[in-house]
């Protein structure tokens, strides 16, 4: 490896200044700090619409998981003669599913009852430590 | 009666006032921080990124992620080092991110610029030469010049080996002796 060259490019770079930011940086940067400023506290943590995007996405499937185990629309087809055996069975495991969720009960709860509150924790829990995870490693930057 | 809640309502009046003037002047103090640092910062991501249009966006997620840190930061002494290194983080992780990832760490030797303009600064054709040099060269040199990284520190960073390291940093100085002493 050639020092010269070392010693050339560091005598080069002493002369050279910054570079001239664009006129343009400061307007955007201030706008979307503005737009952040004036959001409610809770809506913070979605502030990138992607986040925003994947909760909505979250809360409609949560959504129509609970609307299909209400409904169960796989009993309007399991008269039908031709339907496949699949068709008749999901009925069934939906209304079993069902009977475990809501009328099983233990300690005079019923297993929805008990299940509900972790899943619920476990989640925030999740959303939590992601989001520590995600400050500390911007932190370390 | 009436006066209580006249008075009641003119000290909420006096607290929002006071809100506001304080959010007004937060937001002065984070435009003057950005005027203050822009150019550096914008300089790091131009010369890592090597294209501007890149380094302006950088440099706005730079202060984007300043600003939510901004309570932290404004009277921290190691401000400028933070913005740096975020600043450097963001991108290198660009260049993995949209450019080819089997260029940049690529082992191979990439096509070399042979000239730039010669009719700017000789400070303007350095940061030109800078730029036009092939992504893996540029990276290591800007992180061993400006700043002041090891050769063990780039590897580590890039993920690549320290003879990659070496020999980029040291073919970025050889293209850009002759791209500037042409």
């Amino acid at each position: 490896m050639s020092d010269q060259n070392k010693d050339w490019l560091d005598a080069e770079l002493k002369n050279l200044e910054d570079l001239e930011a664009p006129t343009t940086l400061l307007p955007t940067v201030m706008k979307t700090v503005r737009q952040r400023a004036r959001m409610p506290w809770w809506a913070w943590p979605f502030e990138p619409r992607t986040d925003l995007f994947r909760s909505f996405v979250l809360v409609i499937s949560l959504f129509v998981l609970a609307l299909l185990l209400m409904v169960n629309p796989a009993q309007f087809f399991s008269d039908v003669p031709i339907a496949p055996a699949l068709l008749k069975l999901i009925p069934i495991l939906l209304d079993t599913a069902k009977a475990v969720l809501f009328q099983t009960k233990v300690y005079h709860f019923s297993v929805l009852t008990l299940l509900l509150p972790p899943i619920v924790l476990s989640y925030i829990f999740l959303v939590a430590a992601a989001s520590t995870i995600q400050r500390l490693a911007g932190a370390r930057k | 009666m009436i006066a209580a809640a006249t008075l009641s309502l003119s000290h909420f009046h006096e607290r929002a006032g006071c809100g506001l003037d304080r959010e007004m002047a937060e937001e002065k103090e984070f435009e003057t921080f950005i005027r203050n640092y822009q150019n550096m910062v914008f300089s790091v991501s131009a010369r890592i990124v090597g294209n501007l249009t890149d380094a302006e966006d950088i440099t706005q997620e730079v202060f984007i992620k300043a600003y939510k840190r901004f309570p932290q930061l404004r009277n921290s002494n190691t401000i400028g080092g933070w913005l740096r290194t975020v600043a450097t983080n963001l991108s290198i992780n660009h260049l993995n991110r949209y450019r080819a990832r089997w260029r940049f760490f690529s082992e191979e030797p990439v096509e070399i610029a042979t000239e730039i303009e010669r009719e700017n600064s000789r400070q303007e054709m350095l940061e030109l030469a800078i730029r036009k040099l092939p992504d893996a060269q540029r990276v290591s040199l800007v992180l061993f010049h400006f700043q002041d990284m090891s050769y063990e520190e780039i590897a580590a960073k890039l993920g690549v080996t320290l003879a990659k390291v070496k020999s980029d940093i040291h073919r970025g100085r050889e293209t850009l002796k002759k791209l500037i002493t042409k």
